[in-house]
């Protein structure tokens, strides 16, 4: 395939997949639909997946190189090219939405020169459970039996026991520190 | 394109076993510079050391339509996996949540008696206020925060990412 024919392939998903996110996240809050902000980053992976493969067929088509082998292997290439463009477009939001480093920074954004007694409580340790709790239950991770929370899925715990063997792979500390280990308050 | 895929997963794997090999033998704090170089820098010697030694021909290096999608592949895989490098030592709280309630299966928990041993004020917020000072966006002088230069364009980048986006300025953290 030419240079130039998969230059235009490969940028078009990684060009796309952000505008396609603000728009799918304007168009659900327009249409009323609850979809969440980060899911919309998802469903945009899919879409640049789309336009992605339909730009390489095109151009490979019209090269004349298209065949069953190159066919499939094209697909499980931009499946493979797309899923990362979707995990870091999806990163980089749920940095901007969820990452406590930066929930800090935006609150002493808001009043800067805010007393650290005044910043600590506004965002601590019974904030961040509030607000991880309705995400999760947006995810169905968990769900609501009663006033009693339940596990509603398993990918989060899933993901968090590959990271756990990651990390002991490469010998970082499997857990964090906990309150009644000896080394908690120096950690 | 079978063959652009197989040559990108196999340079992020190679680049992936120097990681293990050294962080087995010494694991270094400042991941943010040790893994671009074992994932970018590293290859681009080894296929410079490569062409030099006449094992691989010229000609593959000056023709980027040989090159180009094993490299993006590579670059793209090895993007993420920085990324989340992050997530391997920063501890997720809604994996902690999670874990506190199936150890409660299956009755559940409480909301009000949902205690996770790991969430400590200094491990939530302490910790991240000293990143944050460590890494130039905030100061902390006589009890007060304030943002520094570098903090106000992260600060303005942040919420002018997410005005774009179409989601309120802050997220809940």
């Amino acid at each position: 395939m030419p240079l130039l024919h998969q230059i235009v392939a490969l940028l078009i998903p990684v060009v796309a997949i952000w505008p396609l996110t603000s728009l799918l996240v304007r168009f659900n809050r327009y249409t009323g639909r609850r979809v969440s902000p980060q899911a919309a980053c998802f469903h945009a992976g899919i879409l640049a997946f789309g336009a992605g493969v339909a730009t390489w067929l095109f151009l490979a088509s019209r090269a004349g190189t298209l065949n069953a082998g190159e066919l499939l292997g094209g697909l499980a290439y931009f499946f493979a090219y797309c899923t990362c463009c979707t995990f870091l477009n999806w990163f980089v939001f749920a940095v901007s939405d969820t990452s406590m480093h930066v929930h800090l920074m935006v609150e002493v954004g808001r009043e800067d020169g805010i007393a650290l007694n005044e910043l600590q409580r506004r965002y601590n340790k019974r904030i961040i459970i509030q607000a991880r709790i309705p995400r999760l239950l947006e995810l169905g991770q968990l769900r609501l039996n009663g006033d009693r929370l339940v596990l509603g899925g398993r990918w989060v715990l899933a993901g968090a026991e590959a990271a756990r063997l990651m990390r002991i792979l490469l010998s970082i500390p499997p857990q964090p520190v906990q309150e009644d280990s000896p080394s908690h308050g120096r950690a | 394109m079978l063959r652009a895929l197989f040559f990108g997963i196999a340079a992020f794997t190679a680049c992936w076993l120097v990681h293990l090999i050294a962080w087995r033998i010494h694991r270094p704090q400042g991941y943010l510079l040790w893994l671009p170089a074992i994932f970018v820098a590293l290859p681009l010697l080894a296929l410079s050391a490569l062409a030099l030694g006449g094992v691989l021909p010229r000609e593959v290096l000056h023709s980027p339509e040989h090159w180009l999608a094993p490299a993006m592949l590579h670059l793209l895989i090895s993007a993420c996996y920085t990324c989340s490098y992050a997530g391997l030592t920063e501890y997720s709280p809604s994996a902690e949540i999670l874990k506190v309630v199936r150890d409660h299966m299956p009755e559940g928990i409480a909301i009000d008696n949902l205690h996770v041993k790991s969430f400590t004020e200094h491990s939530l917020t302490g910790k991240r206020l000293d990143d944050l000072v460590i890494s130039g966006i905030i100061d902390i002088r006589e009890g007060r925060v304030w943002l520094t230069a570098a903090g106000h364009r992260a600060n303005g980048m942040c919420r002018n990412y997410r005005k774009l986006t179409g989601v309120s300025e802050c997220g809940a953290g």
